[in-house]
């Protein structure tokens, strides 16, 4: 087995596609980008004093005003020399939407029993996602305030205790954090090489089932265990692929000087969980018989191009817009998702929520690798 | 004789087309037993139910006594009629790879590769990668991957196709040699100069059938045919074509206005009893033959048409 996996390592060293895509691309493409976006994001950005609209059209739920209060600093909890994280601006909503129009608001928030959010189209995210952070931190305490409040009311007040620290936690990190609203085409580009490892991986699938190519059907004839064989294989593919993307990491963090705004290791991680999607990806559309490689091999392109378009590679403003219109399907894209890893820390400091990405990511390699085996179990074949 | 592969009344369908049609093989040890066919006989489907790649509508299949498992697999080499290695590998790490596959000890491993090289003639080129091989070399290092652990049974589907003649011989002479060295040999070919060289014991198929099996005397022997004789001959006579056709022991007579080929059944001196008669009509001739049966003959008799297209 070690002997396989010394060869696999070795040809795909050698396979000059292979390299170029998975390390090549994300080092051209990244420095594309650094120079594209380098005179922009060399301008601080400030994320305090975030204009928004709040348009009460019912009495709004308990704490909402109080935490409104202490984001726009009303209740003077912020010192001098510091800026409050929001700026209310309005409360009608009118004068919002037409200031919206203008661009000269972030959100507006609704309050109509619940606590809604509406952002300016096509929005460039960060702030507008800050916005949309708060509340949907205020919502989820806020429904374990009240159910708590009903049934255990002893656990209160730590409960608000902890509600409040994490709006502050939320506040500084957002105030403090050095984020540059282009590092997203970077969160994207690493996305991106994960699933292009696709490729390899659709290898992994085509090279060891006989019914799919002559190389398979002559490693089938051989004693070694199919288990053995595909494993040997992915191993060494996501070995290769976790070297590349640590490598095109390391390029764009440590040379070109990109502020990621996560640890290194974070970074690690994602690269590791983006390579084993791409690549069980790839293992699961390279098992689909009856399918030439060229299509399968341009089945792979779109799927991770596509994916990466409307998590943002090629428009920032996309998963906004996905986010506005069908939001469950940014809780899937698998692109969208390893974006969110990174700005899930970055931004807001979230580490549940990275969690819960890194959760659904899990769920989709192993929905796809059981879909590979279940189309690769079989050892005989009615036709090769 | 122990009996290697056994296969009985072995049917497979690819839907509507029958590929096998209850055919039957039996290998003994020690034999280079030919699979001679015309292209699309079923020869690479017959191989690959034995190796258990394709499933089959019925039959019974056994390689060393037992149904294909893994420990049989060890003792099997193959070399597939597609050629299958890795681009992205040199020749010498190519055969380490295939034939790590099979043995994992490493000292013994190298022994086998280098003894492998040797013998099929790629000293020096040892580096290169496929690619940059020619055809005849790139068919020697796939047969070199599939016989490198010194198999007992060895089962190659058209070794020979797309290669130089030079090439070809060595590869011969190469299978002959390990059948020497104690290996069952099985081979499949549509080129029956090939099978009539080296085969001890042959079957021919058609259309998934068998029609013929056994040596190359036997085979021959199946059939009518024991001589043709061609002799350029231009601007014969009616007369004289009637009475070359009614030479004794010629059963067919075919003339072209130019070359007189008669087939014979059994006798002696057909030819010269052929020219004597030329020599005393006075008829002038040119280039003469005497052609012993092939197994194209055989299987031109049997089925009606040509072995090769
Ligand atoms: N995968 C397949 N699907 C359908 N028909 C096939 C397939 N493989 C082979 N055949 C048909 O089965 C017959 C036998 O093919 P094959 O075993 O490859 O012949 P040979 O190796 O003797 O040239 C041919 O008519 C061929 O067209
Ligand atoms: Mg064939």
């Amino acid at each position: 087995m070690l002997n396989r996996i010394k060869y696999e390592l070795i040809s795909l060293l050698r396979n000059k596609i292979v390299v170029f895509w998975l390390m090549g691309f994300p080092v051209v493409l990244g420095t594309l980008f650094f120079v594209a976006f380098g005179s922009l994001a060399d301008s601080e950005q400030d994320y305090s004093d975030i204009r928004v609209a709040v348009v009460k059209k019912t009495e709004a739920p308990e704490g909402f005003d109080e935490m409104m209060n202490a984001l726009s600093g009303k209740d003077g909890s912020v010192s001098d020399g510091e800026n409050p994280l929001f700026e209310i601006v309005t409360d009608k909503e009118d004068t919002a939407r037409a200031l919206m129009e203008k661009g000269e608001l972030e959100a507006i928030i609704y309050v109509d029993g619940d606590v809604s959010l509406e952002v300016p189209y096509g929005a460039g995210g960060i702030k507008a996602g800050i916005v949309k952070s708060v509340l949907d931190t205020f919502k989820s305490r806020y429904e374990i305030i009240s159910s708590a409040a009903a049934s255990h009311p002893e656990k209160l007040p730590p409960i608000i205790k902890e509600a409040e620290r994490e709006t502050n936690y939320i506040k500084s990190e957002s105030n403090s954090a050095n984020f540059d609203p282009y590092v997203q085409y970077f969160y994207n580009l690493l996305a991106m090489s994960g699933l292009m490892g696709s490729m390899m991986g659709m290898y992994c699938a085509i090279n060891h089932q006989a019914n799919l190519s002559a190389l398979g059907a002559r490693v089938e004839i051989s004693p070694l265990s199919k288990f053995k064989d595909i494993l040997s294989s992915l191993i060494a593919t996501l070995l290769i692929h976790n070297v590349f993307l640590n490598i095109a990491s390391v390029y764009l963090v440590y040379i070109l000087g990109i502020k990621f705004g996560v640890p290194f290791t974070i970074i690690i991680a994602v690269n590791f969980l983006s390579s084993v999607i791409g690549d069980s990806l790839g293992c699961f559309i390279g098992s689909i018989g009856g399918l030439k490689d060229g299509i399968k091999n341009a089945l792979l392109l779109a799927c991770s191009l596509g994916l990466c378009f409307l998590s943002g590679l090629m428009f920032g403003g996309m998963r906004l817009i996905i986010e506005e219109s069908f939001p469950l399907f940014n809780r899937i894209n698998p692109a969208a998702l390893i974006v969110d890893c990174f700005y899930s820390v970055c931004v807001y400091g979230n580490y549940e929520k990275l969690i819960s990405n890194i959760v659904i990511l899990l769920i989709w390699c192993a929905l796809l690798l059981t879909g590979s085996m279940i189309m690769t179990r079989k050892r005989k074949y009615n036709s090769i | 004789m122990e009996t290697v592969v056994k296969v009985e009344r072995l049917v497979k369908r690819y839907k509507e087309l029958i590929a096998l049609d209850h055919l039957e093989l039996d290998i003994k040890e020690g034999e280079i037993f030919g699979l001679l066919g015309p292209n699309g006989s079923g020869k690479t489907t017959a191989i690959n139910c034995i190796l258990s790649l394709l499933t089959y509508d019925k039959g019974e299949i056994s390689v060393f006594g037992k149904k294909l498992c893994a420990e049989v697999k060890k003792d099997i080499g193959v070399v597939m009629q597609n050629v299958a290695v890795l681009d992205e590998l040199n020749v010498r790490e190519n055969i380490d790879y295939f034939c790590g596959l099979y043995i994992s000890d490493k000292a013994l491993r190298k022994q086998r590769v280098d003894e492998v090289i040797a013998f099929a003639g790629l000293e020096g080129f040892e580096k290169f990668r496929p690619k940059k091989l020619s055809g005849g070399l790139l068919r020697r290092l796939n047969i070199a991957c599939g016989i490198a652990h010194k198999p007992k049974l060895i089962i190659m589907d058209e070794p020979t196709v797309a290669v130089d003649p030079q090439s070809r011989n060595k590869i011969l002479e190469g299978i002959e040699e390990l059948n020497r060295q104690g290996a069952t040999i099985i081979y499949t070919s549509h080129y029956m100069e090939e099978v009539e060289q080296i085969c001890s014991r042959i079957a021919i198929i058609d259309k998934g059938r068998n029609i013929a099996e056994g040596t190359k005397q036997e085979l021959k022997k199946l059939i009518k045919n024991t001589e043709t004789v061609s002799v350029e001959a231009a601007g014969l006579t009616e007369e004289q074509l009637e009475t070359a056709k009614n030479m004794p022991h010629a059963y067919d007579c075919k003339y072209d206005g130019k070359t007189l080929t008669l087939l014979y059944s059994g006798g002696k001196h057909n030819l010269t009893r052929l020219l004597d008669y030329m020599h005393k009509e006075e008829i002038p001739i040119g280039r003469v033959y005497s052609l012993l049966p092939t197994l194209n003959d055989v299987f031109l008799e049997i089925t009606g048409k040509e072995l090769r297209d």
